[in-house]
C-alpha cells in the first residue's frame, strides 16, 4: 500500500506533521505501508480540503490524526 | 573570479560624546565597492562635520572617476578651517574593491589598512610608496585579492586604547594587525573580527574611550548570482518557457519556492522531487531535492519566514543563523547573493483566499514587494519579472 502524504503549503498548515508522524507510527507494526511525502499535488486547487493523502491513487481529504487510523485500516481491506 | 566585498564597521564614540568624530561611508557602483574612512580634527560636532563631509566629497568624486589629486585638492579647498587650530584637517583611508579582484588602498595620516590574505599579515607600505599630493604624504598601493581576504581599515583611536592606563605606548599599528590576523584565522568572520576587537578596544579604555574609536572590516568573497522560481505561471502554457527561462541561468544558483512551481520544473525535467521531511518545522513545510535546482522550497510560508528572518537579522549572511529549514536556507543564499533574479507566477491557489486561513495567503505578490524592498536596501541588484 503506497500512501502519499502532501506536505505543501496549505496541508502543512492545516496538520500535515502529526498525520505523518501518525501514519508512520502505524507502518511500524505494518510492513505493508510505504509512506512517501509529496509537495503539493494540487487536489486542494480542485477543491479537496487540505490535509490530503492518496493511497494507492484513491485520494483522501480533510484527514485527521482520528481518521487516519480507520482510512488506513479501510484501505487495507 | 568576479568579487564582492562584505562591510562591517564598528565604532565607539569618545566618552561623554554623543556624536562620533569618525565618519564611514560605502558606496556601491556597478562595478565596485568604494569605502571611505574618515577622522575628523577634534571631536564631537566639529569632527563628525569634518569627516562626513571628507568621506561625500571622496565617494562622489571617485564614483565620477575623478583621480586622486583633484579629489584631495577639492578636500582642501573645500573643509571649512577650524577656527582653534587655524587649519582644515581630517584623515582618510580609502578602499576600493573592483568586481575583477583589484584592490586599491589610499591612506592619508590614519593608520594604515591592515591585509589578511591568505592567512597572512600585509603591511600595506610594503606593496608602494607614499606620493606627494599638495604636500601631503599619501599611500596609494594596489594589489590583487582573493575570495578570503580581508582588509580592516581603522581610526587612531584603536591604536592608542590603552595609552596611559593599561600600556605605555597604546596598543599599537602592529599589536592590532596581528591580532587582528589571528582573530580572523579563529572565526572565519570579519563581523565576528571587529565585534571583538572592538570590545577589547573599549575594555583598554576602560569603557571611556579617549578618542572616537572606529573598526572597519572588509571581507572579499567571490560574486555569486541566484534565480528564484516562485509561483506557477498565469497561463499553464507558458510553463515550459518559463521552466527553460529558469534553467538557462547558468550562472547563478537556482531556488525553486512553492510547491507546485516545484512539480512543474520536475515535470519539465523528467524527474522526482524527494521531500527531505527532517527539514520541516512547526512554521515552515520541508525542502524538497531535485536534480539540477540547488534548493526547492515551499511558496508563501517559507517567503514569509525568510522575511522576518531579514527584519530580525538583517542581510548580513555571517549573523543569520545557521538551519535546515528551507527559509533559513534560502535566506542565506539571498543574502550571499549580488544580483538576484525572482521569476514569480501569478496563477493563486484558490484555496488560499479562504478567509478561516491564519493570514491572507493570496500575497505573493505583496511578500515578492516586501522581499524585494529588503534586499534593494541592502544593495543588492534585483530584476523581478511576472510571468
Amino acid at each position: 500500500m503506497k500512501v502519499k502524504v502532501c506536505v505543501g503549503t496549505m496541508c502543512h498548515l492545516m496538520g500535515a506533521s502529526e498525520i505523518l508522524t501518525t501514519i508512520q507510527e502505524i507502518a511500524e507494526n505494518n510492513p505493508d505501508i510505504e509512506i512517501v511525502s509529496v509537495t503539493c499535488p494540487g487536489y486542494c486547487h480542485i477543491g479537496k480540503k487540505p490535509p490530503i493523502i492518496e493511497i494507492d491513487g484513491q485520494v483522501y481529504e480533510n484527514v485527521s490524526v482520528e481518521s487516519v487510523h480507520h482510512i488506513l485500516k479501510g484501505a487495507d481491506k | 573570479m568576479p568579487v564582492r566585498a562584505g562591510v562591517t564597521v564598528k565604532q565607539l564614540n569618545k566618552h561623554g560624546e554623543e556624536l562620533c568624530g569618525d565618519t564611514v561611508k560605502v558606496k556601491k557602483t556597478s562595478d565596485a565597492v568604494i569605502v571611505v574612512l574618515s577622522d575628523g580634527l577634534g571631536s564631537g560636532v566639529k569632527a563628525r562635520i569634518l569627516s562626513s563631509l571628507t568621506c561625500e566629497i571622496i565617494v562622489t568624486l571617485f564614483e565620477q572617476g575623478i583621480d586622486l589629486k583633484e579629489t584631495v585638492h577639492t578636500l582642501a579647498k573645500t573643509l571649512p578651517v577650524c577656527k582653534v587650530r587655524g587649519i582644515a584637517y581630517s584623515t582618510f583611508t580609502i578602499c576600493i574593491v573592483s568586481e575583477d579582484g583589484e584592490v586599491r588602498l589610499i591612506n592619508y595620516d590614519g593608520p594604515p589598512p591592515v591585509i589578511v590574505k591568505r592567512c597572512r599579515l600585509i603591511d600595506p607600505r610594503t606593496l608602494g610608496v607614499y606620493r606627494n599630493i599638495e604636500d601631503r604624504k599619501i599611500l596609494d598601493v594596489r594589489f590583487n585579492a582573493d575570495p578570503g581576504d580581508v582588509i580592516f581599515m581603522m581610526s587612531d583611536g584603536v591604536l592608542h586604547a590603552g595609552l596611559g592606563n593599561l600600556m605605555n605606548f597604546g596598543w599599537g599599528w602592529e599589536n592590532v594587525a596581528e591580532y587582528l590576523r589571528k582573530a580572523f584565522v579563529k572565526y572565519d568572520s570579519s563581523r565576528k573580527v571587529v565585534e571583538t576587537v572592538m570590545e577589547l578596544t573599549n575594555n583598554y579604555y576602560a569603557s571611556q574611550p579617549g578618542d572616537d574609536s572606529t573598526l572597519v572590516g572588509i571581507r572579499i568573497k567571490e560574486k555569486k548570482n541566484l534565480v528564484v522560481f516562485t509561483g506557477p505561471p498565469l497561463d499553464p502554457v507558458m510553463d515550459s518557457y518559463v521552466v527553460n527561462r529558469f534553467l538557462s541561468h547558468k550562472d547563478a544558483a537556482k531556488v525553486v519556492c512553492g510547491g507546485t512551481t516545484g512539480n512543474i520544473v520536475a515535470r519539465e525535467l523528467g524527474r522526482k522531487i524527494e521531500v527531505d521531511l527532517s527539514t520541516t518545522l512547526d512554521d515552515v513545510p520541508p525542502i524538497g531535492k531535485l536534480n539540477g535546482v540547488d534548493l526547492v522550497t515551499e511558496g508563501v510560508l517559507t517567503l514569509k519566514k525568510v522575511i522576518v528572518i531579514f527584519k530580525e537579522h538583517g542581510m548580513d549572511v555571517e549573523s543569520i543563523p545557521r538551519g535546515r529549514d528551507g527559509a533559513t536556507l534560502m535566506a542565506r543564499m539571498l543574502a550571499e547573493s549580488e544580483e538576484i533574479t525572482l521569476m514569480v507566477g501569478q496563477r493563486i491557489n484558490p484555496f488560499y483566499q479562504n478567509p478561516s486561513l491564519p493570514f491572507d495567503m493570496s500575497v505573493r505578490y505583496n511578500l515578492i514587494t516586501e522581499l524585494v524592498s529588503l534586499l534593494e536596501k541592502a544593495g543588492k541588484k534585483v530584476t523581478v519579472e511576472y510571468f
